[in-house]
């Protein structure tokens, strides 16, 4: 037996093999909406890890920072020293390449014997000697010897004194050549 | 009796707008919660990327703590050596009393020790001295050596040593003496530095002044007469300032001392110069 169904073609239900698609789109949606709202339930868990990473971070910093400072403190100790261990070297060394008294002692133990010192002065980068002798070939040899000891030396005045000896009295100005 | 197309508009109506409603709560869902959580998480990621960053190059700073701490105790060790070597201002009196001291153990005559009030410049602060001595010309010689030995920031501006008339020798000596800046703090005191006693002989370089070989002479000195002793010391008679006497060798007249008595002159030694006087005067 044959069975006709009259009703309207859109009116007929649907095969029970056919899904409508507003079923479809309803469970695209539904699906979109949970994945969306899962997904951003898992990123405000993400977030909340990488805020108490951000703190974790943010706490080593601070206490690097104040190490760091610890360390400026010491570099600028360093500075510091540094600067005034440079300018006392430099003060020794000006106080060194100044007259020392040793420069003296030579010139006094360069006099030959027979050769009687008066003075001996330093000022203004020069030795002024002045004494006396019995020969006056002897202040010539004195000279000779300064000059061999670095001297640039200058004869200033030679007079001849007759006191029961002769003697020669004389005057020499002596520059370190150095 | 219910109007079925009526009916079935309805129902449908009603699904779009559930469907159109689940869609809206997606796309409010996506930009009012998803949204802000993502560029939350962007904005903390940067964030942290930053401060990492930040925390390594100070790790890295921290790393050098070990080596900056060894240049610190270097440098604090090496101006310690100078502060050792430097007076400070304040120990003045320390400096005075070594320097008499010195004097003292050479055995010189401190006769003179003057200093001005510290004076200052930039950096620099000293204290201007000058001091006179009176000794034998190892003595005086040996105390300025000695104080440049003690004081290496001795900075000498003039020296003179001279001979007079009691066979010693005067030294004047300017000098500047720099101590530590007033204004750096310094962790030690200045150490007194041993210094060694000086075998340099100067002993009989300098020699009586020209003016008192002169004046000696001057007091009418006069050979009057020379005794032959056969087997004996020779005698001569001698007049010095005013008087006459016999005198041999090794007698003195006036600063001199015989040395030599021949037929016709005397040799006087006046301090280490030799005089040769002639039978009846000079």
């Amino acid at each position: 037996m044959m069975r006709i169904n009259l009703l309207p073609k859109e009116e007929r239900p649907l095969k029970q093999s056919a899904v409508r698609w507003e079923f479809m789109a309803l469970l695209f949606g539904l699906v979109l909406l949970i994945v969306i709202n899962v997904y951003g339930f898992l990123l405000s868990v993400t977030n909340q890890t990488l805020e108490q990473e951000y703190l974790q971070v943010i706490s080593m910093k601070t206490r690097l920072s104040g190490q760091q400072q610890e360390i400026s403190r010491l570099q600028n100790q360093i500075k510091e020293s540094s600067e005034q261990a440079g300018y006392y070297a430099h003060l020794l060394d000006r106080c060194a390449a100044a007259f020392q008294p040793k420069w003296l002692a030579s010139v006094i133990a360069l006099a030959p014997d027979e050769v009687w010192l008066e003075s001996v002065a330093y000022s203004g980068k020069q030795i002024l000697i002045s004494g006396y002798t019995v020969d006056s070939q002897l202040i010539t040899g004195y000279l000779q010897k300064l000059q061999q000891s670095g001297y640039e030396t200058q004869l200033n005045a030679m007079d001849q004194h007759t006191l029961g000896a002769r003697l020669f009295s004389f005057n020499i100005s002596a520059v370190r050549s150095d | 009796m219910i109007d079925r197309g009526l009916l079935k508009r309805t129902s449908m109506s009603l699904t779009y707008g559930v469907i159109v409603l689940v869609y809206l709560l997606a796309v409010i869902s996506l930009l009012g919660f998803l949204r802000p959580l993502w560029l939350q998480q962007s904005a903390l990621e940067d964030r942290i990327a930053r401060e990492r960053s930040q925390v390594e190059f100070l790790d890295q700073l921290v790393q050098q703590r070990p080596s900056v701490e060894a240049a610190l105790k270097e440098q604090t060790n090496t101006v310690l050596m100078y502060e050792r070597l430097i007076p400070a201002s304040t120990e003045l009196p320390e400096v005075l009393l070594v320097v008499k001291d010195l004097a003292s153990a050479l055995q010189a005559e401190l006769i003179r020790l003057d200093y001005v009030p510290l004076r200052t410049q930039g950096s620099d602060a000293w204290y201007s001295m000058s001091i006179e001595l009176r000794g034998s010309v190892g003595s005086v010689y040996g105390v300025v050596e000695a104080l440049a030995g003690t004081f290496p920031t001795l900075y000498l501006h003039n020296i003179t040593l001279a001979t007079n008339e009691s066979e010693s020798v005067n030294l004047q000596a300017n000098f500047d003496l720099y101590v530590t800046p007033p204004e750096w703090e310094t962790s030690v005191s200045w150490e007194k530095r041993v210094w060694q006693e000086l075998t340099l002989n100067l002993g009989d370089r300098f020699g009586v002044p020209l003016q008192s070989l002169q004046g000696f002479l001057a007091r009418n000195l006069k050979v009057i007469g020379i005794v032959r002793v056969q087997g004996g010391e020779n005698r001569a008679l001698i007049g010095y300032n005013g008087t006459q006497e016999w005198k041999r060798i090794g007698d003195k007249v006036g600063p001199a001392t015989i040395v030599e008595i021949g037929d016709t002159s005397i040799v006087f030694d006046v301090h280490g110069v030799k005089l040769n006087i002639s039978f009846g005067g000079i």
